[in-house]
């Protein structure tokens, strides 16, 4: 009998009271959905990281590269006649445009689909009609089904003409690659070779080399040309996952504060629907209630929502999911290389993550209140100051502890180690400790508060300070969920601020010259300018300085090395800004051949010091290597994995090669600057693959990807922001409902509706005020954190701390008027909520 | 307090189908699709190949190369070897050429090209009841296969047969995989053959749907067979078919079997039979006796009874052969018995077949005779 009144009672109470088990739903929705989202977004993209390098090359082991893109096909046919057991594959791969996509490039892979079968799945699995349109008609190619089913010719804009590939049919999609396919085009190497203009060459030949037998590894690299390197995918694939590690670790640590976010307000919702009911579990063990029961009762009650909570966390997580991965797609394709438009793959990981913290969460949540309510006597439960008074007396316990893992958390940063994760877990013990600090720290604030605002707004400022001391059992783990959330913001965008004012720095600085000529494509057949073009340019533009560069990719058994080759004159050598190393000096072993200038993040990830010696491979791979002397360090964000400069003079002589891939331009007299613009510019009409770009054009170009890198990290950031201001806002809301009792006394003593609502307003509204204020030392510990541990570890850079005033203000506005939204409802409810009935009710 | 758990269980419930469904939507991705490539050598849309409609005078060695033209040609030999131990072998080698369309557009690139060459090589060790059977594709570009009629030479990759200017014989072989190789010298024994009528050999009562057929049927070989063990020098004979068409099966056809028998009193016999849907055999089926001397005698489906007396099941394929056969042609006076020298013998490649050495034994004309051969059972897939 008891027992059944007892369920009911918890049944009725939700349901009376809708608006509470609607927040209290939605908070717990909420911080899953975060949690979901940001762990479906990274896991997708993580992914796609693992099988960009598998993808096109399962079982390739080795790889024949010409590093200008212009490999002979002879050397494939001689490959299969010394080697006929030998897998090997040939390949004529590049990127086009089409008009109909504008900002996408495809990925066009030409592969011949007899020799290609051991590597990719695609020749064995055509049908014979589509293998025969592949093979006999021209620019016919495979796409994956949703390309396909989107067109069925797909304009490309090669040189100055656009050519129309027909699509044909579906390419072979393993599960879960298919985001990594979405702007790949499959096609027969006949109509690569004549898309690219490269007949009589591949691009790269694949190899299966057996694992043992190194002695074929060597016979081939010795049987190829000079200029072509033989690479192991081993390397590549490390490198490559050493390129992306960074960027994942840092991926990780946003859905960790998700989490951290989501637990504190799930377990607010849920703590807080447990502790308003104690009259009713005390009144239950009045009358004989079990404490069993009582426990029972809340946990199922727990379990319930937090299921009811997880599922729809898990329909707006996934919405967010998709989302986020098109931004994380885009960094990773702005930072590493062409991953198409990435699609959601969800994995039982991520599920596992989200029920955890659902259910999980709620469940421990609830446990905590209900063991005391089950604990105490059923006097006390009744009572709620006694609850306040614990709380009270707890508050300075929690502080200390607090301390204490701060204490830990800078103890972990001072340890000289450089470890990404270590790293996050010292941030993320500052956080816990500061959260842990924060009531006592609020309770200080708002007593130290008392006199001026009782001075400003009367009676009714007292009333609010003082009210943050009596409910700070209910208010405090919300507040603290807001405080971390919004010194989050603080450190996050100051840090993302401070690197752009580094950058911009940097790039006012480098970009010296006035027009920069590149090629405009240098995946697809050379990235070689045209030596008759820079004849002309000399013809027609006498005595105009013009510095040199050639890039070339040099593999090493650990990452890919940017290496630069600079024929610079002494004022383009000005534009670097050195960490380490004397610029005079610097110039003097430039020019000697016999040093290299490396950037600070190609330092930090060789640990290379000015006067180390840095080992460069050169083209004769096996068997050649130059020791080069380290010159100086200079400041560089345009590559993560960094850039290494030698002289072009020592480039050419050690790859036998003259040919150049880039230029730029100095037009110093400003009045034939136009004129001389108009001349290169009509130049220029003859060589389509060539591109010109002013200094203010790449500077804007960097900005912008600059943004876009970081746009995840700030929607993530702003995700969090707004999970922590709807979970406010539900404690906030729920509290004040409860309090029909207190208003209506107010109200019996003479307080107006409007006094009522001022009050309620002005007390929400000053707990936000005191958690924004809280987050911003938290923030900018937090912003010298990330910026001087993590962002060094992870990427290398450097810069200085900028601290941004108007970013502090916001925090605090957005802080004050999530809390005063908060007591808006519940004050115009209240308020209107007649005297009598409210005072009877209770 | 029951509804409530009804509730409860029913919200789990939800939850749990949730969380599967989303679970397995990966898995309805995986693509279950096997290898279908050139499942039929043929494709319907063949209407501007060349066909084999008349009779047409054969000009050698010009017709010991490729014939572009028709859709589908092939180059194929199969024998019988042994070592000095009487250890017992069989080999087929066979390049087909498959044009993808019947003319060839002119392209920059030098990939470009209507023809593709598929080879299957097989070896069949029968002391160890070991099957080797191996594919290659390639396209008829770069030189990485093709074929020359003078002087003869049949490539893919490194697999080649090769003559000399005017005949393909002495030939070589040469065809290697990773695991296991084959090299032979091989000399015709009897003249050159032309099967059917004058070498039209009619696949169904439609015209064109035939092809132009020629047989060496008596090959001396002599050379090396080299599996995972060990290299066997061996000889023995060999049998060459050279076939090219364009539709060489009507519609209500679905598979052949095919006879190449050496017999030990020197007469060589083929029989094809035809098979259809329906059953029944298809009246086309023929084949020929050829004497010693190199005469011949055209067989028709009439003269032969053909019943099968032995099956087998493949454990990979789930394909039943029938790999044990009766034949008798009354008026020669033969009677045979025909029975693989090892069941599995079955190529599982992209097309699916049995191709396999075979022992005969039996009476010809009140004579005992045995002998060697190779069948060729194609078309069962269910």
């Amino acid at each position: 009998m008891l027992n059944q009144l007892a369920w009911k009672a918890s049944w009725r109470h939700l349901l009376l009271h809708p608006w509470q088990l609607a927040l209290l739903i939605l908070g717990i929705a909420l911080g899953v959905a975060v949690v979901v989202a940001v762990d479906l977004a990274t896991s997708s993209a993580t992914l796609a990281f693992n099988d960009a390098a598998k993808t096109f090359s399962s079982t390739t082991t080795h790889q024949i590269i010409d590093p200008e893109n212009k490999l002979d096909e002879r050397v494939y046919l001689e490959l299969k006649q010394q080697y006929p057991q030998l897998a090997v594959a040939p390949l004529v791969q590049g990127y086009l445009s089409s008009p109909e996509y504008p900002g996408r490039r495809f990925h066009i892979i030409g592969i011949d689909p007899f020799s290609d079968t051991p590597f990719r799945a695609e020749g064995a699995a055509l049908e014979r009609e589509i293998l025969t349109q592949l093979l006999t008609e021209p620019l016919t190619a495979l796409a994956t089904k949703k390309l396909r089913t989107e067109i069925t010719t797909l304009p490309l804009t090669t040189g100055n003409t656009t050519q129309q590939l027909k699509i044909i049919g579906l390419m072979n999609e393993q599960p879960g690659t298919s985001a990594l396919l979405e702007s790949v085009l499959m096609v027969d190497i006949a109509t690569a070779q004549e898309l690219f203009n490269m007949e009589g060459y591949l691009s790269q030949i694949d190899l299966v080399l057996p694992q043992q037998d190194t002695a074929i590894t060597q016979q081939i690299q010795q049987n190829i040309p000079k200029t072509y390197q033989l690479n192991s995918i081993q390397s590549k694939t490390n490198a490559l996952t050493q390129m992306t590690k960074a960027f994942r670790i840092n991926l990780m640590a946003m859905s960790l504060l998700a989490i951290v976010v989501g637990m504190f307000i799930i377990s607010n919702a849920i703590s807080f629907s447990v502790l308003q009911r104690r009259k009713i579990f005390g009144s239950l063990r009045s009358t004989g209630a079990e404490p069993k029961l009582i426990l029972q009762i809340i946990l199922t009650e727990a379990l319930v929502i937090g299921c009811i909570g997880t599922f729809f966390g898990f329909i707006l997580g996934a919405f967010l999911a998709e989302g986020l991965l098109t931004l994380v797609t885009r960094t990773i394709n702005d930072l590493y290389f062409q991953l198409g438009t990435s699609s959601l793959t969800i994995d039982s990981w991520s599920i596992f993550k989200g029920v955890s913290l659902g259910v999980g969460a709620t469940l421990i949540a609830a446990l905590i209140p209900a063991t005391e309510a089950v604990k105490s006597s059923s006097d006390t439960i009744i009572r709620r100051s006694s609850i306040e008074n614990r709380s009270l007396k707890l508050i300075p316990k929690l502080a200390l502890t607090g301390i204490g893992i701060i204490v830990m958390g800078v103890a972990l940063i001072l340890l000289p180690l450089d470890s990404l994760i270590l790293s996050f877990t010292a941030l993320f013990f500052i956080l816990m400790g500061y959260a842990l600090i924060s009531p006592w720290a609020m309770l200080k604030l708002s007593s130290g508060l008392q006199s001026a605002m009782t001075r400003t707004l009367g009676i009714t400022g007292l009333m609010a300070c003082r009210s943050i001391k009596r409910n700070i059992s209910r208010t405090g783990i919300a507040t603290a969920a807001l405080l971390i959330a919004i010194a989050t913001t603080v450190g996050v965008s100051t840090m993302i601020g401070s690197f752009r004012i580094a950058v911009q720095n940097w790039i006012e600085s480098s970009l010296s010259a006035d027009l920069y000529i590149s090629v405009i494509d240098n995946n697809s057949s050379s990235n070689v300018i045209d030596p008759q073009f820079i004849e002309q340019l000399q013809q027609r533009l006498p005595g105009i300085t013009m510095n040199q560069s050639k890039w070339q990719q040099v593999y090493t058994e650990t990452r890919p090395i940017n290496l630069l080759a600079l024929g610079l004159s002494r004022r383009g050598f000005e534009g670097f800004r050195f960490k380490h190393g004397d610029i005079n000096k610097a110039w003097a072993a430039f020019n000697n051949n016999n040093s290299i200038l490396v950037s600070e993040p190609f330092a930090y990830h060789h640990q290379l010091a000015v006067g180390d010696f840095f080992i460069l491979p050169t083209p004769q791979a096996a068997t050649a290597e130059t020791k080069l002397r380290v010159a100086g360090i200079f400041y560089n964000y345009a590559s993560e994995q960094g850039i290494a400069i030698i002289n072009l003079n020592l480039y050419q002589q050690l790859w036998k090669n003259t040919s150049l891939s880039g230029l730029s331009l100095y037009l110093d007299d400003k009045n034939t600057y136009d004129a001389n613009i108009e001349t290169i510019q009509n130049l220029f009409i003859h060589y389509p693959k060539l591109q010109l770009r002013k200094s203010s054009e790449i500077r804007a170009m960097t900005l912008a990807v600059f943004d876009r890198t970081f746009a995840v990290t700030d929607v993530l950031r702003l995700l969090t922001l707004i999970v922590a201001i709807v979970g406010i806002l539900a404690a906030l809301m729920a509290l004040q409902l409860e309090r029909i009792k207190e208003i209506a006394t107010l109200k019996a003593i003479g307080f107006t509706p409007r006094q009522i609502q001022f009050l309620l307003i002005t007390e929400t509204g000053l707990s936000g005020l005191l958690a924004g204020l809280l987050s911003l030392p938290l923030g900018i510990i937090m912003a010298v954190i990330l910026i001087h541990e993590i962002n060094q570890i992870s990427f290398g850079w450097s810069m200085p701390l900028s601290l941004d005033p108007l970013q502090f203000i916001y925090a605090i506005l957005i802080a004050l008027t999530a809390a005063m939204i908060a007591g808006i409802y519940p004050a115009k409810l209240l308020s209107k909520t007649p005297t009598a009935e409210a005072l009877r009710h209770e | 307090m029951n509804n409530k758990m009804v509730v409860v269980a029913l919200i789990i419930g939800c939850l749990f189908i949730f969380i599967g469904s989303v679970l397995l939507v990966p898995d309805t991705l995986t693509n279950t699709e096997q290898n279908n490539f050139l499942r039929q050598l043929n494709s319907t849309n063949n209407q501007d190949f060349d066909k084999a409609t008349q009779i047409k005078p054969f000009s050698f060695p010009l017709d010991h190369g490729p014939h572009n033209t028709y859709q589908t040609e092939w180059w194929y030999l199969t024998g019988n070897l042994q070592n000095k131990n009487g250890q017992q072998f069989g080999y087929q080698l066979t390049f087909f050429r498959v044009a993808l369309s019947p003319e060839r557009t002119t392209r920059s690139s030098a990939w470009a090209s209507n023809q593709i060459y598929m080879g299957h090589l097989a070896l069949s060790d029968i002391k160890n009841n070991k099957h080797y059977a191996s594919e290659r594709f390639s396209r008829a570009a770069l030189g990485l296969s093709g074929a020359t009629a003078s002087p003869f030479r049949v490539w893919l990759e490194d697999w080649v047969i090769s003559g000399n200017k005017k005949s393909p014989f002495p030939m070589t072989l040469n065809a290697k995989t990773t695991e296991f190789s084959i090299q032979l010298k091989l000399d015709n024994i009897k003249p050159l053959v032309l099967q059917g009528n004058q070498g039209l050999s009619q696949k169904s009562t439609a015209k064109g749907n035939a092809s132009y057929y020629y047989t060496y049927s008596r090959i001396k070989s002599q050379g090396t067979v080299t599996t995972a063990d060990e290299t066997h020098s061996v000889s023995g004979l060999s049998w060459m078919d050279r076939e090219w068409s364009t539709s060489a099966l009507a519609a209500d056809q679905i598979g052949w079997d095919w006879f190449a028998l050496h017999l030990s009193n020197g007469y060589d016999l083929m029989y094809y039979q035809l098979r259809k849907k329906n059953g029944e055999i298809d009246p086309a089926s023929s084949g020929v006796l050829i004497a010693p001397d190199g005469k011949t005698k055209k067989l028709s489906h009439a003269d032969i009874h053909l019943s099968i007396k032995h099956h087998w099941l493949s454990k990979k394929t789930a394909i039943r052969y029938p790999i044990g056969w009766q034949l008798e042609i009354p008026k020669e006076k033969i009677r045979l018995t025909i029975m693989a020298k090892q069941a599995n013998q079955e190529m599982n490649v992209s097309i699916r077949y049995w191709e396999g050495a075979v022992q005969v034994n039996g009476k010809y004309n009140g004579q005992l005779v045995d002998g060697a051969g190779y069948l060729e059972l194609a078309g069962y897939q269910k």
